[in-house]
């Protein structure tokens, strides 16, 4: 088993962070290289980022919630995840923002994100998401409304009633995938 | 026949892991570098506040100068947003608060006419003011107190 020392955990790993503030994109990138990442892409727009998605193929993106101009981190996300022609629907996306209430949570849930980090950010806080999203990645799930990871953070194996993301199915919750 | 369920899970191809190996458990004692790093990042904190402030400010000035434009407004609206959202991570926490109150502001007085413009410019001046003497949180005691009457303004203006 691989077991690299902490500094050097991101050496090989290509982060796109996308913020269109440059002293928060320095923050986060400041954190990744203390992380040993070498190869960090920097994106001050959502249309700069999906450029550099198709170009560069990043491992891992770190999207803020909104942008100028009316950009929504969560439109892009959903973009990302469900468009036919996207370069990346699976790479897994950690949500960082000042938005920490609950309607802005579902929103990024629903559109796909894989881990969600209210700021202020703290070095401890963003290696914790990196790690759950390769240590503990949740299986996508494809629906006729949703395409992305699980919302789901427990599974239930032993549950044997109706399939509760049937939209038909007694007491299925709404939007549940 | 089987009924074909329109939902399909599966696990995708786990890219970074083939990267990274495993991981290092998340583990408080290992993110000292990464702290001090950030640490030294911060020291810089201030002067990233006051380029945002004079951007509230300015935008503050468009509102001013068309009151009932809503494209002034939400640009304000975003200022202070990615003000408050600076002010959190550069540890300013009273700005941050101020900020809030300002986007409170805004977001109550969407409908509304106007914007009291009184009220506005407080919250401006007060998050210029608090950045240019370096006034962090609530341990100073007038800009406590400030940011409270701030807050309590709001709350009345927005409950009329």
């Amino acid at each position: 088993m691989r077991l690299f020392p902490i500094s050097k955990q991101l050496e090989r790993v290509k982060s796109l962070v996308v913020d269109d503030n440059p002293h928060m994109r320095k923050l986060v990138a400041t954190v990744l290289e203390a992380y040993g990442a070498k190869e960090i892409l920097h994106a001050e727009s959502t249309t700069q980022a999906l450029q550099l998605c198709s170009s560069a193929k990043p491992d891992l993106l770190i999207l803020d919630y909104l942008f100028p101009g009316g950009e929504s981190g969560v439109e892009f996300a959903q973009k990302l995840r469900t468009d036919p022609d996207s370069p990346c629907p699976f790479v897994p996306i950690i949500m960082l923002t000042a938005h920490a209430g609950l309607d802005a949570v579902r929103a990024a849930r629903d559109a796909g994100i894989s881990e969600f980090l209210a700021k202020p950010i703290s070095a401890g806080a963003l290696y914790s998401r990196i790690y759950s999203v390769i240590e503990t990645p949740r299986p996508f799930v494809r629906t006729q409304s949703y395409f992305g990871p699980d919302r789901r953070r427990s599974r239930k194996t032993e549950y044997t009633g109706p399939e509760r993301r049937d939209a038909g199915a007694k007491g299925a919750p709404r939007n549940a995938a | 026949m089987a009924r074909q369920k329109p939902i399909e899970i599966f696990m995708p191809p786990n890219v970074l892991k083939s990267k990274v190996g495993t991981m290092a458990p998340p583990d408080e004692g290992t993110f000292r570098a990464a702290d001090k790093a950030l640490a030294e990042a911060k020291q810089d904190f201030a002067k990233w506040l006051d380029e945002d402030a004079e951007r509230l400010a300015s935008a503050r000035e468009d509102v001013n100068a068309q009151p009932a434009s809503a494209d002034a407004r939400l640009k304000l609206a975003r200022c202070a947003q990615a003000l408050k959202a600076q002010a959190l991570n550069c540890d300013f926490p009273i700005v941050a608060r101020v900020a809030q109150s300002l986007i409170v502001l805004l977001d109550k007085g969407r409908t509304a006419k106007a914007i009291t413009a009184k009220l506005l410019n407080a919250h401006v001046d007060a998050i210029r003011l608090m950045i240019r003497d370096g006034i962090k949180d609530g341990a100073n005691p007038v800009s406590k107190a400030l940011a409270l009457e701030l807050e309590d303004k709001v709350a009345a203006w927005t409950a009329d």
